[in-house]
């Protein structure tokens, strides 16, 4: 079984941004964010790749698989 | 173009959140008046219970047509396909609403399940309690855990 783990509180705090402001960015909600940080929810590949391309990273350095 | 994906957001979950909570006053009420025939012959004269009975009748109505007003309101700033086929553009309210669906379903047709298990074995035998009160129970039921769901996991995902 395989987990997805990711970057998202780390990149916004070094962005300085709150997950309102992440969310009003990529037009989503603010829970849909705060879902996608604590691993609640998974993301689709849009809003993966639209928060890659917002902190102008590789979608590999938000999101990543974490094997068990 | 932004700001107009997030302004849709913050109307859908306003929308969703009135939804939900209208979908919990209407199951409460079906709830409630599918046992209204079994609770009759004290309902009929002025007993505490016909007063408790009237007054929460009331006040879930009154509870009803205010989310359904607020609802009505709402539904004006989101999509139509949010409005007619509940398809959020947002995902977290798309897969809440799928989530509370699929729970829903759940539970109704367990419930239902149990019911005809009792009935076919004749633990339940009344003559107040008719296949339209099961109706009843079974619309309320369903749309309860429906509201319930959503409001849950709405709540539960507030935290930072």
């Amino acid at each position: 079984m395989s987990e997805l783990d990711n970057n998202i509180a780390k990149l916004r705090t070094k962005h300085g941004l709150s997950q309102q402001d992440l969310a009003d960015a990529i037009g989503v909600s603010r829970k849909t964010i705060s879902t996608v940080e604590t691993g609640r929810f998974t993301p689709s590949v849009v809003i993966a790749l639209k928060i890659a391309r917002h902190f102008d990273v590789s979608v590999e350095r938000v999101f990543s698989l974490d094997e068990f | 173009m932004l700001s107009q994906a997030t302004n849709s957001a913050e109307h859908e979950e306003k929308y969703i959140t009135n939804t939900a909570y209208l979908s919990l006053m209407v199951g409460i009420l079906f709830f409630a008046q599918s046992f209204e025939n079994t609770l009759a012959p004290w309902l009929d004269s002025y007993t505490p219970i016909f007063y408790i009975w009237s007054i929460s009748m009331g006040v879930g109505l009154l509870a009803m047509m205010t989310f359904v007003v607020l609802t009505i309101m709402s539904s004006n700033k989101i999509s139509r396909s949010s409005y007619w086929l509940l398809k959020y553009d947002d995902e977290f309210f798309n897969y809440v609403n799928s989530l509370a669906y699929k729970w829903a379903f759940n539970i109704v047709i367990s419930f239902l399940f149990v019911c005809y298990m009792l009935f076919d074995a004749q633990f339940i035998v009344s003559e107040t309690f008719q296949i339209s009160e099961l109706a009843k129970l079974a619309v309320g039921v369903a749309l309860f855990a429906y509201g319930a769901i959503v409001l849950f996991k709405l709540k539960s995902s507030n935290d930072e």
